[in-house]
């Protein structure tokens, strides 16, 4: 097998590992939470299950429609990303900061967890999206 | 400091197409038009590999 042959295979077979690792994790999360709060969260456990069958068969078409022997991803590819991500973080970081500063200035003493949990999520989203943009560039 | 290369030009004497030259070195085909277009400086694996391939 030539080196470039290795490289797809391996390629093709990181996206099955990360298939594995996802189902792992809501197995794993699952158990968490029956072991702390007695209740086997058996919708989380649904949930997880049918975005893992979505993104194998999203996988399994994308390889079939695939007809060229391109990478997904190479050095440049892998760069920009590289780029993007840690000045997404920065850049949150420092929202995060200010926004704090501002929250404490204004005389508030806590802050609602929901405004956290909102955050953080608006970070995933920008990441995943601008991560899917830039890979595309 | 921008720097410059011919590559298209050897490319294009050659006949080969960005689609086979990028299959041959591995990367995206965006990755040969940036190199080309000295958008992009690739690293030295890469620029050996060009090197060898042509």
């Amino acid at each position: 097998m030539s080196k470039s042959e290795t490289k797809r295979t391996n390629n093709g077979r990181r996206v099955y590992f990360l298939n594995i690792g996802l189902l792992a994790g809501t197995v794993l999360g699952s158990l968490l939470v029956y072991i702390i709060q007695g209740v086997f969260p058996l919708d989380s456990l649904a949930g997880g299950l049918t975005a893992l069958f979505i993104l194998t068969v999203i996988q399994i078409i994308k390889r079939r429609r695939k007809k060229d022997n391109l990478p997904e991803a190479d050095e440049r590819v892998i760069h920009n990303v590289f780029r993007f991500l840690a000045y997404a973080s920065h850049i949150t970081l420092a929202i995060l900061f200010v926004a704090l500063a501002v929250f404490t200035l204004l005389g508030n003493e806590s802050i609602s967890i929901l405004y956290l949990w909102i955050y953080f999520f608006v970070y995933l989203w920008i990441v995943g999206i601008g991560g899917i943009v830039i890979k595309r560039r | 400091m921008k720097v410059r290369n011919y590559i298209r030009d050897v490319r294009l004497k050659k006949g080969i197409t960005q689609v086979k030259m990028a299959e041959d070195l591995q990367v995206t085909r965006q990755t040969i038009n940036a190199i080309e277009k000295n958008k992009y400086n690739p690293s030295l694996e890469l620029a050996l590999k060009n090197h060898c391939l042509f």
